[in-house]
């Protein structure tokens, strides 16, 4: 009698204990929820926000104005184009084709990015050609195209890093521009 | 327990019997009370924590949910370039009966916020109202920096404003909301519904690029020859997506009161015009659809004609019979009223109703024009209707008609939202058939010699095969037309041998310079600014120059042209009105 008596109390406590920790469990989640929720709204906020900042950097005109100052491209236009056919066949390399690549990188001053491509280019043959030791000669690839660029001169004037453009170039006298400056890259 | 009260009741008796009976009911009333309780309990907690799950659920996520309703949808250009969204911002209020030292907090103030003045704020804080708003929309910095003042008085309110990146771009198509944040014109009207719900993302069938394209080389088109207003548009005119569309003068989104009326006046979808030359294209077309005329057919044209108290005269009269091709590429108003005569006034209105000139445009926009047009329709009107003149539309309906008869001879519905379709397929066109396949391809090619060796050659672009047709119209003023007021268009559409877009300029009143060697036509001002526009686009779409393409028309043509066949050019830029 006793004892089953006790049995039971022991697993009425138990239970009492299990429901208890239930119980707080589901309270604290439930705070962890709402917390999560507030964050998730502050962070679609904080996209809108971003967002608008992204297309307001990307107004066509101040692009325009940009690619004008930092950069010596202009629109496409028709005569531009050529079809395929119309370009002469590439005559074959009588050399293998990492000393024809080499030489024409020190003969002629290639652009930055055409010699970045080349020099990959060189490492990708050298990879299927020499399969001995490819690591060392990717290096060396990749070492011309870190030094390429000092070779490049612009004719007219020297290359400047592009600078942070402020983004108060808008078309209202206290725009969004304003706005966002403010708030650096996000809101808190 | 039963044993030890059976004992006890044996050694007690009496008045002490009676007292133990009484301590016993007592102790089982408080047992009674307890086990009530603890039932009451077991009850509940069974009911809260196996029963009651779902409820409880609900209210907990009410509870959480944010309170403030969903912020306003976002406007986006075919390309997913934002043009419109809304963002949360705080607004600052005083409560100034809680203001003790009005002054210092105003000069506090007026440092944060640069747009607010010292002197007016002091006035707001020493006025003793219960609130009183001080600035709105600031931004969260400004707002860090007031409440790192903590003046117990200032308060804030988190409200949404409307962002415009696009701003003055694309002002006219987008429209604006009230101070409630409700559409009350452009698409922010005609989509108030799912922007005002929020979830999904509006697409445009505009793009950001072309618009900025149509945007620039227009306004460098007023500038250039002082004129006081235009109107640009760019259209598919397969699927009937709107491109571009451009009305200057534009206005700020952000500075409405700031703006006149007329700056915010839709002048593309809304303003209805006499179009002018360009509208030659639909007796034409008609005549042609008709199966009665052909290019060849001769209209005798020498002299003007004279109807009642009117007369209508060519500008640049040839004084001898012109063939229908001619007519069309002269320009002549005799040559197109007499084509009209031979529809007649059924004929030509039949025609006019097939393409939509007397409806509103099916584009969605709340601002449509509606087109006038004289009612009792009298016997002139038909002369006059056939060189648009005394017969009013918008711009939209111009390029929804010009559109049917360059790409197969199908009615398509302008519209502004995109369906999300991708990718440079041309689509096929959706709508009834209003003139036969076989009248589209002549049209076209009657299209191509105005650009070719017309009056549209400014509008020439290297590379691509382009048609068109200039007008110039003059514009009404009082009772009769105005002679140094009119209203100079081309409307371009290209490639011409499979047409993809209609790109059409409208300058409104240009003055002539010297340069243009003092004209102020189609030709001379709008074809330019339609040249520009597709030099620029056409590589952007991927549209490979094919060649011209034109000396298989002109060639076919020849034999309709007078002048041509006798190796002259044909017309000058400048001499079409």
């Amino acid at each position: 009698m006793y004892k089953s008596s006790a049995l039971w109390f022991g697993l009425f406590v138990v239970c009492c204990i299990l429901l208890f920790q239930t119980s707080q469990r589901v309270t604290d989640g439930r705070q962890k929820l709402s917390v999560l929720q507030r964050d998730l709204v502050d962070e679609e906020e904080t996209l809108r926000v971003l967002q608008a900042e992204w297309s307001y950097l990307n107004q066509p005109e101040r692009l325009e104005k940009l690619s004008r100052e930092y950069l010596k491209l202009a629109p496409m236009k028709g005569q531009q184009f050529a079809k395929a056919d119309s370009l002469p066949l590439r005559v074959a390399p009588e050399e293998p084709a990492t000393q024809v690549a080499l030489t024409t990188v020190q003969e002629t001053s290639l652009t930055a990015t055409t010699v970045a491509v080349t020099a990959a280019e060189i490492a990708a043959v050298d990879k299927t050609s020499a399969p001995k030791r490819p690591s060392k000669r990717p290096t060396s690839a990749s070492s011309l195209a870190t030094k390429a660029p000092a070779v490049i001169k612009p004719a007219d004037r020297a290359y400047q890093p592009p600078q942070p453009v402020p983004s108060r170039v808008t078309n209202t006298e206290r725009g969004f521009g304003d706005v966002i400056q403010s708030l650096g890259v996000s809101a808190p | 327990m039963k044993q030890y009260f059976t004992k006890q009741r044996e050694s007690i008796s009496g008045t002490q019997s009676r007292l133990l009976g009484q301590a016993k009911i007592r102790l089982l009333l408080v047992a009674g009370v307890f086990m009530i309780g603890y039932l009451a309990i077991s009850l509940r907690l069974i009911d809260l924590t196996l029963l009651r799950d779902t409820t409880a659920n609900t209210t907990a996520a009410a509870a959480l949910a944010p309170a403030d309703k969903p912020l306003r949808g976002t406007i986006m250009d075919r390309n997913g370039e934002l043009m419109a969204t809304s963002l949360r911002m705080a607004s600052v209020y005083a409560d100034a009966s809680l203001i003790e030292n009005p002054q210092t907090i105003a000069r506090e103030l007026a440092g944060i916020l640069p747009d607010e003045k010292e002197k007016d704020l002091a006035a707001k804080l020493s006025s003793g109202k219960k609130f009183i708003w001080i600035a709105r929309n600031i931004t969260p910095r400004q707002q860090y920096a007031i409440n790192t003042l903590g003046h117990p008085g200032l308060s804030f309110q988190a409200e949404s404003k409307r962002i415009y990146p696009s701003g003055r771009l694309t002002s006219h198509l987008i429209g604006y909301t009230d101070v409630d944040g409700r559409g009350i014109a452009g698409i922010e009207k005609q989509h108030e519904k799912q922007l005002q719900e929020g979830d999904e993302d509006l697409h445009l069938t505009i793009d950001l690029r072309i618009q900025h394209l149509m945007h620039r080389e227009l306004s460098k088109a007023i500038r250039t020859f002082s004129a006081k207003a235009g109107i640009g548009m760019v259209m598919d005119v397969n699927s009937g997506d709107i491109i571009a569309m451009v009305s200057l003068p534009d206005f700020d989104p952000y500075h409405l009161n700031a703006t006149p009326d007329d700056t915010r006046f839709n002048r593309a979808t809304l303003g209805v015009y006499e179009m002018g030359s360009t509208f030659k294209l639909f007796p034409v077309a008609a005549a042609l659809d008709s199966g009665d005329a052909s290019f060849g057919t001769v209209f005798d044209t020498t002299e003007p004609i004279k109807f009642g108290r009117f007369r209508i005269t060519d500008y640049h009269a040839k004084k001898r019979p012109l063939t229908m091709a001619e007519v069309f590429i002269y320009s002549s108003n005799i040559g197109t009223a007499k084509i009209a005569q031979s529809l007649g006034e059924d004929g030509l209105k039949e025609f006019y109703e097939k393409m939509g000139f007397f409806e509103r445009t099916p584009l969605d926009l709340p601002e449509r024009g509606q087109p006038l047009y004289p009612t009792p329709w009298r016997d002139i009107n038909t002369l006059t209707a056939s060189y648009g003149h005394g017969i009013a539309v918008s711009p939209v309906h111009l390029m929804r008609a010009a559109s049917a008869l360059v790409n197969g001879g199908i009615l398509i519905k302008p519209h502004l939202v995109y369906d999300g379709k991708k990718g440079n397929d041309i689509a096929k066109p959706q709508g009834p058939r209003v003139v036969k396949r076989d009248t589209a391809d002549k049209v076209r090619k009657l299209l191509a010699l105005v650009v070719a060796d017309g009056t549209g050659s400014k509008a020439r672009v290297e590379g691509y095969a382009i048609g068109g047709k200039t007008g110039t119209a003059d514009k009404t003023q009082g009772r009769g037309y105005s002679k140094n007021a009119r209203l100079s268009s081309f409307i371009g559409v290209y490639p011409i041998d499979k047409p993809r877009y209609a790109v059409l300029a409208i300058v409104d009143e240009p003055q002539g310079i010297k340069e243009s060697y003092g004209y102020a036509t189609g030709g001379w001002v709008a074809a330019p600014v339609v040249s520009r526009v597709i030099e620029q686009m056409a590589p952007l779409y991927q549209i490979a120059p094919e060649g011209d393409g034109l000396d298989a028309i002109n060639q076919e043509m020849a034999r309709y042209l007078k002048e041509k066949k006798e190796g002259k050019s044909i017309v000058a830029v400048g001499t079409d009105r």
